[in-house]
């Protein structure tokens, strides 16, 4: 019985000794563990501010980039436009200048916008500056705004 | 073999008992905090690898004239921000001027089409 009771006892102290080691080196583990990660947020806040600051500059650079691209397409767009835009106007002024060729030598009483009568008229030559005709004073050279709203649509200098 | 116990032995063994359940149960309790612990340390650990990894591409994006560390960063964010809006601006205007242009042209083809149904060939 004696026996029993010292091994009891034994027993009893030797998982108070186990638990109580255990319970230090949890305690000093955890102890520790939180000091090391109070030491690691410490270290680590900053740069996680220079990694956002960096994360944004590289995320407004590739915006940047995309919008450079997009305003390259439009200035190519842009000139491609003005290219159309001259090639039909110098293809209405041919036009124009080959509609206008058939009057050359005709023959017609013409009257100014101002009144002035140039009885019969001779067209000897017929631009976008105006036409010159042949009248039996003379070479007389007519500006479009001088002309009758009926003859100025005739020439096409109304379009 | 008949086991008898005085009373405060009886006694002294509860407590016993009773104490190193409790003592076990607090050991319990400090284990999982300090497994919660090591696994915040283990993920601010792998985080600030992360970061160190990206940031040595990142700071080659970021000229030596802006500074060093998170204000330099920043200030050049701030920089690059305002070259943002400049350059929307940009485009803002360009569209704009295409617009302008591709009326301009539609009226140009109009007044084409117009001369050509006056040309007698």
């Amino acid at each position: 019985m004696k026996n029993f009771l010292a091994l009891l006892l034994f027993a009893g102290g030797f998982a108070a000794w186990y638990l109580y080691n255990q319970h230090n080196e949890a305690k000093e583990g955890l102890e520790s563990a939180q000091l090391q990660l109070a030491d690691l947020e410490k270290n680590i806040t900053g740069r996680r501010a220079e990694f956002q600051a960096a994360s944004s500059v590289i995320a407004i650079k590739g915006k940047i980039a995309s919008k450079k691209t997009e305003l390259a397409d439009l200035n190519k767009k842009l000139q491609d436009t003005h290219a159309a835009q001259n090639n039909t106007m110098k293809e209405k002024q041919a036009t124009l200048a080959a509609i206008r060729q058939k009057f050359i030598g005709q023959t017609m009483p013409m009257a100014l916008a101002s009144g002035r009568d140039l009885g019969q008229v001779r067209i000897i030559k017929i631009d976008e500056a105006g036409l010159s005709v042949a009248t039996t004073s003379g070479v007389v050279k007519i500006l479009p705004n001088e002309l009758t709203q009926a003859l100025r649509a005739q020439f096409l200098y109304s379009l | 073999m008949k086991l008898s116990l005085k009373p405060s032995t009886s006694l002294l063994l509860f407590t016993v008992t009773c104490l190193c359940l409790t003592s076990c149960k607090e050991t319990q309790e400090l284990q999982k905090q300090l497994d919660e612990a090591n696994a915040k340390v283990q993920a601010v650990q792998m985080e600030s690898a992360e970061i160190d990894k990206k940031m040595a591409d990142y700071r080659k994006e970021i000229p030596a004239y802006a500074g060093v560390g998170a204000a330099g960063a920043k200030q050049y964010a701030v920089q690059l921000a305002a070259e943002l809006i400049s350059v929307e601006n940009q485009v803002a205007q360009a569209q704009e001027t295409i617009k302008q242009a591709e009326a301009e042209l539609e009226q140009a083809k109009k007044e084409l089409q117009t001369v050509k149904s006056k040309d007698p060939r």
